[in-house]
């Protein structure tokens, strides 16, 4: 219009519209409907800033994939500055992986060290990782480490899922990404319908007595560093994931470390979540996102739930067989590891059943022991998939 | 695309039984540990407890002794 001056206008398009939509759509959710705010709030706000034409945050090449350089291609607007915290954050592995050091200083174990029962309902509940894994590779849809980078979506645990599509599918790390974070926000909407499909109304209202066994201090330190050991040992793959999930656990229940844990599970975690979503946002530009298959991966990661969910609860019934104090099996459910989300489902479902039930003690241990299991299996796919 | 069945399956099936075979391992740990520990505990405790009661009646006997006649 003046010649010498260009603004956005002119450039945009239907796709970039639909997808600034997409970003309001997410803002709407996180912040009117508090579905998983802390993330989708960044995710939604990174959708809109890489949709905006010419506004250079993030800078991709014309085949789709991401450039890198360093401050001087910022200076220069060859890359923008998400580009930058994308390439040294995300590519890198380096802010999933701290992320998880923030979650285990905030989680407690207590729960699954007294009952290490949950540790195998924490394996049942990975069903719908290897369901989803065969249905994307079969299909030809995806390639194996696409398919299994989708499968995992399943184990509904974002470090782990972060950090294998990085590895295996980085073109798909977007809408893998946001999948994942907005399908946890939907678990107490997924999982009950299955619940009560799979059980009986007389199974879900099987009381259990409230309190789990009391766990010493000094249990809950070992717990740790045995796990970690052992699972370095046993999936070695999995031991960045466990070892920085377990390194924030000791700073927690050390007992020396507190100021530690304190900023690992505060400020630390918060900041990374800012980095994390407003960059996971950047990478669905609409060339990017609006593909066949985003779609797919949203249709496949609900099945995944669903066997996953699945997984967990009839783990839980089999393990009934064999007990001489009945559980109740909505706890296996709960092995889907969307901490805390997915015991607080088994908790309502329960209560309804029976009101005397108090299930989210219970429920936590397979939660927790949900998300052991999701690092072991991303271990296990990229000690088994070539990359 | 290239699919492989027989690999793909084995991921599938060898990955989910390993994921169980881990999982048990470490709940194996976890009992194991927290069965130790539990045992050491108790038994520190009475040995505690057994010292005090000695103690106890040491001073108990000592105090006699000190009685004049």
């Amino acid at each position: 219009m003046f010649g010498w001056y260009s603004s956005a206008f002119g450039e945009i398009s239907w796709q970039s519209i639909l997808m600034i939509a997409i970003g309001i759509l997410l803002l709407y959710l996180g912040i009117r409907r508090k579905m998983e705010p802390v993330l989708l709030v960044p995710i939604g706000f990174g959708v809109i800033l890489v949709n905006l034409p010419l506004a250079g945050i993030m800078v991709y090449n014309p085949d789709g994939s991401i450039p890198s350089g360093g401050f001087k291609e910022i200076a220069e607007g060859q890359i923008g500055v998400l580009n930058l915290i994308f390439n040294y954050g995300i590519a890198s592995e380096i802010i999933p992986l701290l992320i998880f050091l923030g979650v285990g200083a905030m989680i407690d174990f207590s729960p699954a060290v007294a009952r290490p029962i949950s540790f195998i309902f924490g394996a049942a509940a990975q069903l719908g990782v290897f369901v989803v894994f065969m249905i994307a590779y079969f299909t030809g849809w995806f390639n194996m480490g696409e398919a299994a980078s989708v499968g995992i979506i399943g184990g509904s645990d974002g470090p782990p899922t972060v950090f294998m599509a990085v590895k295996l599918a980085p073109e798909l790390l977007g809408p893998i990404t946001l999948v994942a974070y907005s399908y946890m926000a939907l678990v107490p909407i997924i999982q009950p319908p299955i619940m009560r499909l799979l059980t009986t109304k007389k199974e879900r209202a099987i009381y259990m007595k409230p309190q789990v066994r009391e766990v010493s201090n000094l249990e809950l330190i070992v717990f740790p560093v045995l796990v970690f050991v052992a699972s370095a040992l046993l999936v070695p793959k999995s031991a960045p994931l466990i070892g920085m999930l377990m390194f924030g656990n000791l700073l927690r229940v050390s007992g020396v470390t507190k100021r530690l844990a304190d900023a690992a599970g505060g400020v630390f975690i918060d900041v990374l979540t800012i980095l994390l979503g407003l960059t996971v946002g950047a990478l669905m530009p609409a060339a990017v996102f609006l593909k066949t298959d985003t779609l797919m991966i949203i249709g496949l990661a609900i099945v995944a739930f669903v066997f996953s969910t699945a997984g967990g609860l009839l783990m839980a019934k089999l393990a009934n067989l064999f007990l001489k104090e009945k559980i109740n099996p909505l706890i296996g459910a709960a092995g889907v590891s969307a901490v805390p989300m997915a015991a607080r489902v088994a908790q309502i479902e329960g209560q309804k059943a029976n009101p005397r039930n108090f299930l989210l003690m219970h429920a936590m241990g397979p939660n927790m022991a949900g998300a052991i299991a999701t690092s072991v299996v991303a271990g296990i796919f990229l000690g088994m998939i070539a990359h | 695309m290239d699919i492989d069945h027989g690999e793909g399956l084995k991921i599938a099936l060898g990955g989910y039984g390993i994921t169980f075979l881990v999982l048990i391992a470490l709940a194996l740990l976890a009992w194991l540990s927290g069965f130790i520990i539990q045992n050491a505990t108790r038994r520190s405790e009475r040995r505690a407890a057994k010292q005090a009661e000695m103690i106890a009646a040491q001073s108990k006997s000592e105090e006699k002794s000190a009685l004049p006649g």
